[in-house]
């Protein structure tokens, strides 16, 4: 069994680091150097940065932001917000990101998971699929609305089919409550796919990141916790580990 | 970038808060001047103290206490007008100025029992190095300190009740959550003065816990033990900084002595580290785009002092954004650094979105004194 990966998710505001709840309420929370230094100290397998206002500004985020945290960043890099061509993607990756994630333009123009992939390889194409939950069900998400005409199951398996490289599903119902991740979605989504999903939204403690390492997940992604309790990534390992769960 | 419409302050200061283009600190102000009982929480703040209050033979209450004119209002506050019996604590700050020294001594003129905290200094350094490089925070324990040592003295003295200050999540913007809380504590401390990174994390740069022993806040079993319960004084009546300020001074406590420090816009804060007024605020404008200067000038137009123009001209003719080279050799000689290795670390830090910078390189464009480029100012 492969290692199951802790990764820091960030987010930017184009300007900051911030925190949102429920994909809303907002805390800013400075600098994103400061932030990625901490994450080099603490020795993370991975990190994700996403500028989450650059689709809705119609921008791509800033690629000197990422010149700048890549340059002395040891951990794998990957970065999204609002990505649309591959003029775009070869920025980043010049700049020093590893892998970029595709949300928005991905549902636009499927086809351009394809294009990306062919011509970086799908293993540094991330597909990011922001994910509500409803009565039980689980929604697609975009643009502030519930996409209801798009099958989240469907949509999953044709973004594996088009050539993604990973999946990050974002739980929107559950971010930044720091009351638990939903182990059902996080296990629907690893068992439907083949290749490596992230989850990320509502983690609470260590213990519950180890609770969906126990899926077929390949990674948890987690925010809230670091920024705001004491809890750090090396506290995620170790309970994966309590529970004989492969990690770093 | 969006600058609050009341007052000067940008979205990009950390934990603040928009609506409606209103910054959370100015609807505060509101609150603080319109909608909150005074008098009601007076009455409150009396029902608490009366449970701890002592007859004068021992200490009941703890003031943290830095020498500036906030913490010595406290200690006389608590003392004269509430008969409280305070040990004042202070934590040693980076490099204290000679400013600094003379108003904690004015404290103790004021006949204060004052225990003075400098913990082990080699290690101090170390983390004075990690803030500096890793967290764009030159006086990062500092800002532990300020908070871990009262509480240790509250701990080991068993003297429960803490007097804070300012509720600065009410004053200037935070979390809804917090800015309502009455009480300062552990999480408090993480999440608002320690940038993200936490005590456990320096272990990782050869710091070792058990040589920053004044710097843990102590085990929740100890703070249970003696009931520690910090309060924040600004919950309980109307803060104001500007009155402080003149009753100390009333008393004999110093300004600054050359005026403004550099990057600020008044002589009064902030004078007990050499560090802290000038190149922490100097690390604070290169990360979001704003210093000291906006931070007093939107006090001034909250308290309704000054109109948002007059703050705007004040902030033009203010030192804000200018290196403060004062100190700043001090800095580099404490921690064995080089110019090229201080202004590297500079760049680093700063934010590529708010100041002028090559299109193509990213390189920082600065002008003749070395001074970076707005791309910003509030208008
Ligand atoms: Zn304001």
């Amino acid at each position: 069994m492969l290692r199951k990966r802790v990764i820091p998710i960030v987010l930017l505001d184009g300007f900051s680091v911030l925190k949102t709840v429920k994909f809303d309420v907002r805390r800013n929370l400075g600098s994103p150097v400061t932030v990625m230094r901490t994450y080099n100290t603490r020795n993370v397998d991975e990190l994700v940065l996403l500028d989450i206002d650059a689709s809705k500004q119609n921008r791509a985020i800033d690629k000197f932001t990422i010149q700048e945290i890549a340059q002395d960043c040891f951990m794998p890099l990957t970065v999204g917000g609002g990505i649309r061509s591959n003029d775009d993607i070869r920025e980043l990756l010049k700049r020093g990101a590893d892998k970029v994630a595709i949300n928005t333009q991905a549902l636009l123009k499927p086809a351009f998971i394809t294009e990306a992939a062919e011509e970086f390889g799908a293993q540094c194409i991330v597909v990011s699929i922001d994910v509500v939950e409803e009565d039980d069900k689980f929604y697609v998400y975009s643009n502030g609305t519930i996409q209801t005409e798009l099958n989240l199951l469907t949509w999953i398996k044709q973004v594996e089919a088009l050539g993604a490289g990973e999946i990050l599903i974002n739980n929107v119902t559950r971010d930044g409550s720091m009351e638990g991740a939903n182990v059902e979605l996080a296990d629907i989504v690893s068992k439907l796919v083949s290749i490596p999903v992230i989850y990320v939204g509502g983690v609470s403690s260590p213990e519950d990141a180890a609770a969906i390492a126990e899926t077929n997940v390949s990674a948890v992604g987690i925010a809230s916790i670091f920024h705001f309790t004491d809890a750090t990534p090396n506290d995620c390992r170790m309970a994966m580990k309590n529970k004989g769960i492969p990690a770093r | 970038m969006q600058y609050c419409n009341k007052c000067i302050m940008p979205a990009t200061r950390p934990e603040q808060v928009f609506t409606d283009g209103i910054c959370d600190a100015c609807h505060s102000a509101v609150d603080k001047h319109d909608k909150i009982d005074w008098d009601q929480r007076s009455v409150e703040f009396e029902e608490i103290l009366s449970k701890y209050r002592g007859d004068g033979s021992r200490y009941d209450c703890i003031i943290p206490v830095s020498g500036g004119k906030d913490s010595c209002y406290q200690a006389i506050t608590m003392r004269d007008k509430y008969g409280m019996t305070p040990l004042c604590v202070t934590h040693t700050p980076c490099d204290l100025t000679e400013v600094g020294l003379k108003n904690l001594n004015f404290l103790r003129d004021q006949g204060f029992d004052l225990i003075q905290i400098s913990g082990n200094r080699k290690s101090y350094k170390e983390l004075v190095r990690i803030g500096f490089f890793k967290l764009g925070d030159c006086c990062w324990p500092e800002h532990i300190g300020i908070f871990t040592a009262p509480v240790r003295i509250a701990v080991n003295y068993k003297i429960p009740l803490l007097i804070w200050g300012e509720n600065s999540q009410f004053e200037y913007g935070g979390p809804a959550a917090k800015k309502e809380n009455n009480f300062l504590d552990r999480n408090w401390l993480e999440q608002f003065q320690m940038s993200g990174h936490r005590l456990s994390d320096v272990v990782h740069d050869g710091v070792e816990l058990n040589s920053i022993k004044t710097l843990l806040y102590p085990d929740d079993e100890e703070v249970n033990e003696v009931g520690v319960t910090g309060l924040f004084l600004g919950y309980f009546e109307k803060w104001d900084s500007k009155r402080n300020t003149d009753m100390c001074c009333s008393m004999g406590w110093n300004k600054n002595p050359d005026g403004p420090v550099e990057g600020a816009y008044n002589d009064f804060e902030n004078l007990d580290c050499k560090w802290i007024g000038g190149l922490h605020d100097y690390m604070k404008f290169i990360k979001y785009g704003y210093g000291r200067a906006t931070d007093q000038l939107c006090i001034e137009i909250r308290a309704g002092r000054m109109t948002r123009e007059e703050a705007v001209i004040a902030l033009r003719n203010s030192s804000e954004g200018q290196v403060p080279w004062k100190y700043i050799p001090d800095l580099m000689e404490y921690l064995n650094i080089t110019k090229e290795e201080f202004t590297g670390n500079l760049d680093r830090f700063t934010n590529k979105m708010i100041f002028e910078r090559d299109d193509e390189t990213g390189q920082l464009i600065k002008d003749e004194d070395g001074n970076l480029i707005r791309r910003f100012f509030p208008g």
